[in-house]
């Protein structure tokens, strides 16, 4: 009777340390996501523009220091996006991201292939628009990220985030 | 009582160990290692939960493989952990790496930007002091150097990461074998 409890309890803590684990591994991104959001202090739906790559950037970890970060946290729950954004010529490399609830990108436009000026681009969860990106979740985020290697493009990088831009559709 | 305690140990323990694996980003299977640098150029993101979570925790809102290859280096050429208490050199050709940007970046143990007098925390492709062949080296080392100068800081750990955008795509698919940059220890530290 004794060797059989043992059996069954080393049975059960051997099944829940190992699910405890699957499930922490599994729920990271969710967690980390979670904790993104919440650390940029702004609305969602709000368009954040992050100052020069330095030692002060500590919201994410590895920050590129020749790239200029904006950045939205977006909820589609209710509503679907309208983003526009200016591309530099592909001199200067730039690309919008867009990332799923778990932080895992999901589309990306750059502005190689002479892809540039102005782009605007519809989000939506719903599947019924064909014409819109699709978000597999109804949160995420959309980070654009230009590159600037001398102070003239960053100057002129400054003018390109004002005009990344989020509207309700 | 008894039980309470037995179940809270089975899922602290499950806990640690989920910890102690998302840490081991060194030695997990969809890595490469070339030289000094380990990373991979076809990261299945979001397919494998453990691969997931240590990049969500390592390099948060990455791009995919496609878009940007990330490969970082932790360790000297003698397997020794970086030590801002010594210096180092990294040595490599202008030219060995075929894309459009790429760049090396020093982050701390905490992988934020280490802070310094000169705000210099990366060399990229249009940056680097080369000769005339394209042959480079990088000095790293908390004191000032002349010439291309990344600072560390004393008695702190550091990483470095590469990052290689639009690569050339042969370039890519061989970059497990394709000349990196070296990374060597100087002389015995201070």
């Amino acid at each position: 009777m004794v060797n059989k409890m043992f059996f069954l309890y080393t049975v059960l803590f051997v099944f829940l340390s190992m699910l405890t684990q699957a499930l922490f591994i599994a729920h990271v991104p969710d967690i980390i996501f979670y904790l993104a959001k919440h650390r940029s202090e702004k609305p969602l739906n709000t368009v954040i523009h992050a100052p020069v790559t330095n030692a002060k950037l500590r919201k994410v970890v590895l920050p590129n220091p020749d790239f200029i970060y904006s950045a939205v946290f977006y909820d589609i729950s209710e509503y679907d996006l309208q983003i526009s954004t200016h591309f530099p010529s592909d001199s200067q490399y730039a690309c919008m991201a867009f990332y799923n609830d778990k932080a895992q990108p999901y589309f990306i436009i750059n502005n190689l292939n002479n892809r540039k000026g102005k782009i605007t681009v519809g989000l939506t969860s719903s599947s019924e628009n064909d014409e819109r990106i699709k978000s597999p979740s109804r949160q995420g985020v959309i980070l654009m990220r230009y590159l600037v290697k001398d102070s003239f493009q960053m100057s002129k990088t400054f003018m390109l985030q004002k005009m990344f831009r989020i509207n309700k559709i | 009582m008894k039980k309470f305690f037995f179940l809270l140990f089975a899922v602290l323990l499950g806990l640690a160990i989920a910890v102690y694996r998302i840490a081991d980003l060194e030695n997990s299977k969809a890595f490469f290692h070339n030289g000094n640098w380990t990373g991979s150029n076809s990261l299945p993101l979001g397919k494998n939960n453990l691969l997931t979570a240590q990049i969500t925790v390592f390099g948060l809102f990455a791009l995919p493989s496609d878009e940007a290859i990330y490969l970082f280096a932790r360790r000297d050429d003698n397997q020794k952990l970086f030590n801002g208490d010594y210096e180092y050199v990294i040595e490599g050709n202008l030219h060995d790496i075929k894309a459009k940007y790429w760049s090396i970046t020093i982050y701390g143990k905490d992988l934020f930007l280490i802070d310094n007098e000169i705000g210099r925390f990366s060399f990229n492709n249009s940056n680097l002091l080369t000769d005339s062949f394209g042959n480079f080296s990088i000095d790293i080392s908390p004191s000032k150097k002349f010439g291309n100068w990344l600072p560390s800081k004393e008695g702190g750990r550091f990483n470095l990461v590469l990052r290689i955008y639009n690569g050339d795509k042969q370039f890519v698919s061989e970059l497990q074998s394709a000349s990196l940059p070296s990374i060597k220890k100087k002389g015995d530290g201070k």
